[in-house]
């Protein structure tokens, strides 16, 4: 990929980080939010319709309007770890207390100012991820900074979205809502690489509060890009922050690409026909399966676009995906157009050529096709032609969705607007006292920890470093915290375990406090190092400590091990002459 | 639907019996209907220390028994607001009838607790402690049940 020069483009980004709080209810409701469930446990199924409401300012928010054009039922499975909150049929616990203060925690960190009362609102989403139609969100603090100098605009309380299983159905267990800090920076980053690290920096600020949950999936990333001539624009879910520099350079490159077709749009004096041609009976004995079996085919004359909608603009993506994307909007599964014809698709050249000759189109022009319902047809060339007005102002602003390795698609429209947004009346606001904010305890930053150890244990730099990102933290303070030395802890829990896991051993299944007991026995002589391995597979296996030790490494006495050496040396006395005191050691 | 093994809670064998059971007997128990007269329900339960309120729906009375409601509490009163409903929790948060009982005192004491329960708790609960805080506090605390506040 080009490598740009960012300044000169006049790169802004910003971003919005969503984590998973790990608390031990959620967000409204009593239900448990660790216990993400298999589909087929579901003990319960029902369905509903989501319609936009006009909002109490009297409008009906642009997005949500997207979204019903088509109307579907949404099918939800509960669980017995989800009850009626979730459901949408029983109102709102009052706001959980525990996240409260740890999203609180993590705004006092990052030299935040609390709002007096944390008032719940109602962010209209209607896409099926929620049940109510609305996720709750409160604005909790505002106003912080990173010790790099980037500001943090606020950091709000929200609860999860449903997971999609697919297309139409959702999934409970994870609505409602571990839990979720969204803390959004301001647009002051200006490289994808300060970017991505901004990111990995408040992410590290998240895990030292030892309280948010872990894995792919519970840390999201929006960011916010735009460069001086192009548009703002969001990509949503990004999952992992080694793609989030490369999310940016991408968009970039999009925004960069689309501008040059505006200009080239421009020169060729372009324009989209107004009028849609049935084209349907051209393709009644054409090769193409999709085509004959479609009802309708519609086509629109893009003027002066030809070779620009089979244009890349992205690694994968085209000015031909875009459009395809806003049609899909309709319930349609794509298009096809002409910069990629006939070599796509089992349609022939002869064919072509009697579609362009049908829509008048000339050697400038780019035909777009869409096969489906008349319905969504219609509804679909609209988009289309919408989206090709759109190409010739340059980039539009949007809302997009993160595809694999970097690229992204159209979602929905940008940013909604303030008609998102309304007070939930079911929750009463909670006050923000000084007395309570002042009296946070800040936890240690996991860099600052990693220095401790090395200062004060002499662990390797490395090591520590490795420690203090790794689930197994808390266990090497619980027995560094009894005399065991570092560097064994460190070893143990980070080498051996992951050793024993790659074999198959079921180390999670190992309780904790067993660990720490086997390394203080290690520690104080009590079990060989050696034994380490052994005793924590039979620990994995469900044993208890004290039968795993006797069964792998029984402890043994001076005198057996006296006896044992003077059999040794007895049964090989001439080798023992021989060689004198090479005898010793490994054959 | 079917419940789990956890979602069920039963009582092990070796739980204690909470002691001592001293209980209030100056508590009440009474059921709003419509064109109840606030006066009535006055002179019923004044000098009452307890009372529990079987209101409609999500723990709902009329305006004026709100008010009647407000003139108990103020007089020392705790009362605590369950629902005839047999399914269901009491949420006094979502209209303004429930936000002015709140206003007046009254406790979302009955969550999930059938009326009934409610009084028994509130018996024991008065018979514990002098401290209308701290009977408030009890009141709206889980304190025989594992997990608390969910319908399934």
């Amino acid at each position: 990929m080009a490598d740009y020069d960012y300044a000169r483009l006049g790169l802004k980004a910003g971003i919005e980080i969503h984590q998973q709080l790990d608390t031990k209810e959620k967000l409204f409701c009593h239900c448990p939010p660790t216990v993400l469930r298999d589909a087929e446990e579901h003990n319960a199924e029902f369905f509903r319709y989501l319609r936009a409401t006009v909002s109490e300012m009297g409008e009906i928010d642009r997005a949500a309007r997207e979204e019903m054009m088509v109307m579907r039922p949404f099918t939800y499975y509960a669980y017995d770890t989800t009850c009626l909150v979730e459901n949408d049929e029983e109102p709102p616990a009052p706001l959980n207390p525990e996240a409260l203060a740890l999203s609180l925690t993590i705004a006092k960190m990052m030299g935040m100012t609390p709002v007096e009362q944390v008032h719940v609102m109602r962010k209209l989403v209607i896409d099926g991820s929620n049940t109510s139609g609305f996720q709750r969100t409160g604005l909790v603090a505002l106003n912080g900074s990173l010790p790099t100098g980037e500001r943090i605009e606020s950091i709000c309380l929200e609860e999860e979205a449903a997971q999609r299983i697919e297309d139409q159905l959702f999934s409970l267990d994870r609505l409602g809502i571990p839990p979720l800090a969204e803390i959004t920076t301001a647009p002051d980053m200006h490289t994808p690489e300060a970017v991505k690290a901004v990111a990995s920096y408040i992410g590290m600020l998240l895990r030292s509060t030892m309280q948010v949950k872990r894995g792919i999936g519970t840390i999201r990333q929006d960011v916010n890009v735009s460069i001086a001539e192009g548009a703002r624009v969001e990509i949503k879910g990004v999952q992992e922050l080694r793609l989030i520099d490369e999310v940016v350079r991408r968009e970039v490159q999009r925004q960069v690409n689309l501008l040059a077709i505006k200009d080239e749009l421009l020169s060729r004096n372009a324009s989209v026909d107004e009028d849609t041609h049935d084209v349907t009976a051209l393709f009644k004995e054409t090769g193409s399966s999709i085509l004959k079996r479609a009802k309708t085919i519609h086509a629109v004359c893009l003027r002066g676009f030809n070779g620009l909608v089979g244009c890349e603009i992205q690694p994968g993506r085209r000015l031909g995906s875009e459009m395809s994307d806003y049609a899909k909007k309709c319930g349609v599964g794509g298009l096809f157009h002409t910069d990629e014809l006939p070599a796509y698709g089992g349609v022939t050249e002869a064919e072509v050529a009697s579609l362009k000759q049908a829509v008048g189109a000339g050697t400038d022009d780019c035909v777009v096709l869409v096969a489906d319902a008349k319905k969504k047809v219609v509804c679909a060339i609209a988009q289309v032609r919408r989206r090709a007005q759109m190409a010739m102002d340059g980039v539009p602003e949007e809302t997009r969705k993160m595809l694999e390795e970097g690229s992204s698609a159209y979602m929905r429209p940008p940013l909604p607007g303030a008609a998102r947004m309304y007070p939930e009346t079911d929750v009463l606001p909670v006050p923000v006292t000084d007395a309570y904010y002042d009296g946070l305890v800040l936890p240690e930053l996991l860099t600052d920890k990693a220095e401790r150890y090395v200062r004060e244990t002499g662990l390797d730099a490395s090591l520590a470093h490795q420690m203090v990102y790794s689930r197994q933290c808390r266990l090497f303070d619980a027995a560094v915290g009894q005399g065991v030395k570092a560097s064994l802890a460190a070893h143990t829990l980070l080498g051996t375990l992951k050793e024993l896991s790659r074999d198959g051993a079921d180390v999670a299944a190992v309780p904790g406090a067993a660990l720490v007991d086997l390394l203080v026995r290690v520690e104080t002589g009590a079990v060989a190092k050696e034994a380490i391995p052994p005793v924590i597979r039979a620990l994995a296996k469900g044993q208890d400590i004290d039968t795993a030790i006797s069964a792998v490494a029984p402890s043994i006495s001076r005198e057996e091990v006296r006896a044992v050496i003077c059999a040794a040396i007895t049964e090989r006395e001439a080798f023992v002459r021989e060689q004198g005191m090479r005898a010793v050691g490994p054959p | 639907m079917t419940l789990s093994k956890d979602a069920v809670r039963r009582r092990p064998d070796t739980e204690p019996v909470l002691s001592p059971p001293k209980l209030e007997e100056k508590v009440g128990l009474s059921t709003f209907y419509p064109g109840m007269h606030p006066p009535d329900l006055i002179h019923a339960f004044e000098g009452y220390r307890g009372l529990v309120v079987s209101g409609t729906g999500l723990g709902h009375t009329s305006a004026p028994v709100i008010e009647a409601l407000r003139s108990l509490t103020d007089a020392g009163t705790v009362v605590a607001m369950t629902s005839q409903c047999l399914n269901g929790r009491v949420c006094d948060r979502v209209y303004d009838t429930g936000r002015d009982l709140l206003a007046a005192g009254v406790l979302e004491g009955g969550d999930e607790m059938l009326p009934e329960v409610a009084y028994v708790k509130l018996m024991w609960v008065l018979g514990q402690t002098n401290d209308t805080e701290e009977a408030a506090r009890l009141m709206t605390t889980p304190l025989r049940g594992g997990e608390f506040g969910r319908c399934l």
